[in-house]
C-alpha cells in the first residue's frame, strides 16, 4: 500500500508540479515536430494534390475546349449547309426563271415566225389570185375575140346569137 | 558483386527496418542516459533526478520528459518515411495505405481549419495537424506501458496552452489591429472579467486535458494494483503462499484492456478533439 502511494504521489507530483525542463522538453519537441511535420508532410502532401488536382484541371479544361471546338465545327458545317442549300435554291430558281424566259422567247419567235410565214403565204395568195385574175382576163379577151370572131363568121340571127353566147358562156363556165 | 545483392535482396526488408528501429531506440535510451548522467544529480531519499547546482521542484526530471523525448523521436522517424513514400508516389495513380490516410488526415484538417475559420487561418492548418497528432499519441502513449503519457504533465498541456495563448494573440492582432487589445475593454464593466476570461483560457485548456490523462492514468494503476492484488490474496488463500508472478496474470483478464480502451483511446480521442477544436475555434474567433 505504501508502494502504492508513493508511485502516486510521484505520478501526480511530477505531473502537477510545474516543471521548467518538461516545459522546455516540450516547446523545443513541438518547434521540431512542427517543423518537420510542415516540411515532410503538409508540403509535399499539398504539392501532391496540387499535381493531380493541377492535371484534373488541365484534362477538364482540354476536354471543355475539345467539346467547344467540336460545337464551333458544328456550328460551321450547319451555317455551310445552309448557304449550300440556300445557294441550290437560288441556283434552282435562276434557272426555272431563265427556262422560264427562254421558253417564252422560244415561244414568241415561234409566234413572230408564224405570222411572218401566214402573212408570206397570204401575200402569195394575193399574188396568185391576181396572177389567176390576170389569166382570166387575158384568157376571157381571148375568147371573146375568138367568140367574135366565131360570131362574124357564122353570122347567124339572134336566137343563134343568143344560143351561141350561152353556149360560149358555158364553155367560159367550164 | 552479385553475390552481395542476392544476399541483401534475400534479407526481408521489414527485418532490416526493424533493426535499424530497435538499435535506434537502444542509441536513443543510451544518449538520454548519458544527458542525465552528466547534467543530473540522483536525490536517494526522494528517488528523483536534480538538475546539478539546483534544488527546487522546478528542474527535476520527471520520466515525461523521456516520453516526450521517445515520442519526437517516433513522430520524426515516421513523418520522414511518409516523405519518403509521398516522394516515390505517383500523384495520378490512385493512392494506397499510407498515403491515402496521410491524404485524407491532410484534406479533413484542412477543410476542417477552413470550414472554421475561412482563409484568414488556412496557414494554420499545419499547426492543428501537428496538435491532432502528437496530441493524440500523447494521449494513447501509456498504452506502451514504459513511462506515463506526457499529457499527463501539467507542463506539457500547458506549453500548448501557451502556445495557443499566443496563436490567438498573434492571429487577432494581425487581422484585427490594435482593435483586438481595445476590444477587450469594450463593454467598460465587463472589462475585467474578459481579461480573466483571456488569460485564464490557456490555464483551462491546459487544465482539462491534463486531469482526464493524469486521472486515467492514475484509474489504470489502481486497476492494475487491484486486480494483482485480489490474485495474490486468491493465490495465498489456495495455496498458502504468496507469489509475485500473480502480477503477470492481471492482463489476461478483460477488465484492463476494456479500461484501456475507454482510458487511452476513447478518452484520449475527445480530449485531442476537445483542444484542436477549442484552439481552432478560439484562433478563428480572434482572427475574423
Amino acid at each position: 500500500m505504501n508502494e502504492l502511494s508513493n508511485k502516486l504521489s510521484q505520478l501526480v507530483e511530477g505531473g502537477l508540479y510545474p516543471n521548467i525542463i518538461t516545459f522546455i522538453t516540450q516547446l523545443i519537441a513541438t518547434v521540431i515536430l512542427f517543423y518537420f511535420l510542415k516540411k515532410w508532410v503538409w508540403k509535399p502532401m499539398q504539392e501532391y494534390l496540387a499535381k493531380r488536382s493541377d492535371v484534373i484541371i488541365d484534362e477538364l479544361e482540354s476536354a471543355r475546349m475539345a467539346r467547344e471546338e467540336a460545337f464551333r465545327m458544328k456550328d460551321e458545317y450547319e451555317a455551310e449547309l445552309k448557304q449550300a442549300k440556300e445557294e441550290a435554291k437560288t441556283i434552282l430558281i435562276n434557272t426555272e426563271e431563265q427556262a422560264k424566259a427562254r421558253r417564252e422567247e422560244i415561244i414568241a419567235q415561234a409566234e413572230q415566225e408564224a405570222a411572218y410565214i401566214i402573212e408570206m403565204a397570204n401575200k402569195q395568195i394575193e399574188q396568185e389570185k391576181a396572177n389567176v385574175e390576170k389569166e382570166l382576163k387575158s384568157q376571157v379577151v381571148d375568147l371573146a375575140f375568138l367568140a367574135a370572131e366565131k360570131i362574124l363568121t357564122e353570122n347567124i340571127d339572134q336566137d343563134k346569137n343568143r344560143n351561141l353566147i350561152d353556149k360560149f358562156l358555158n364553155e367560159v363556165g367550164k | 558483386m552479385s553475390d552481395v545483392a542476392i544476399s541483401r535482396e534475400k534479407i526481408p526488408r521489414f527485418i532490416l527496418s526493424l533493426v535499424l528501429v530497435i538499435f535506434g531506440f537502444l542509441a536513443l535510451i543510451t544518449i538520454i542516459g548519458i544527458i542525465i548522467h552528466f547534467c543530473f544529480d540522483y536525490i536517494e531519499s526522494e528517488q528523483i533526478f536534480q538538475l546539478k547546482g539546483t534544488s527546487s521542484s522546478l528542474f527535476r526530471l520527471t520520466p515525461h520528459v523521456i516520453s516526450i523525448i521517445i515520442l519526437t523521436v517516433a513522430l520524426l522517424v515516421i513523418f520522414k518515411l511518409i516523405n519518403i513514400k509521398i516522394k516515390k508516389s505517383d500523384p495520378l495513380k490512385k493512392p494506397q495505405g499510407m498515403i491515402l490516410l496521410v491524404e485524407i488526415f491532410v484534406t479533413m484538417i484542412e477543410k476542417f481549419t477552413v470550414d472554421l475559420g475561412g482563409e484568414k487561418i488556412r496557414n494554420l492548418a499545419p499547426y492543428i495537424a501537428y496538435l491532432a497528432v502528437y496530441l493524440f499519441c500523447a494521449n494513447t502513449f501509456g498504452l506502451l506501458g514504459f513511462t506515463p503519457p506526457p499529457t499527463s504533465s501539467l507542463s506539457v498541456t500547458f506549453s500548448f496552452g501557451l502556445t495557443t495563448f499566443f496563436l490567438i494573440r498573434y492571429y487577432g492582432i494581425k487581422n484585427n489591429g490594435i482593435s483586438h487589445i481595445t476590444g477587450l475593454l469594450k463593454p467598460l464593466p465587463l472589462a475585467p472579467i474578459n481579461i480573466i476570461g483571456e488569460i485564464a483560457f490557456p490555464f483551462t485548456l491546459s487544465l482539462r486535458m491534463f486531469g482526464n490523462i493524469l486521472s486515467g492514468v492514475i484509474i489504470m494503476m489502481l486497476v492494475y494494483t487491484g486486480l494483482s492484488g485480489l490474485f495474490n490474496v486468491l493465490f495465498s488463500l489456495i495455496a498458502g503462499t504468496s507469489s509475485p508472478f500473480m502480477e503477470l496474470l492481471t492482463p489476461l483478464t478483460i477488465a484492463p484492456s476494456l479500461l484501456h480502451i475507454y482510458f487511452d483511446l476513447f478518452s484520449g480521442f475527445i480530449q485531442t478533439f476537445v483542444f484542436i477544436l477549442l484552439s481552432s475555434v478560439f484562433i478563428s474567433s480572434s482572427a475574423n
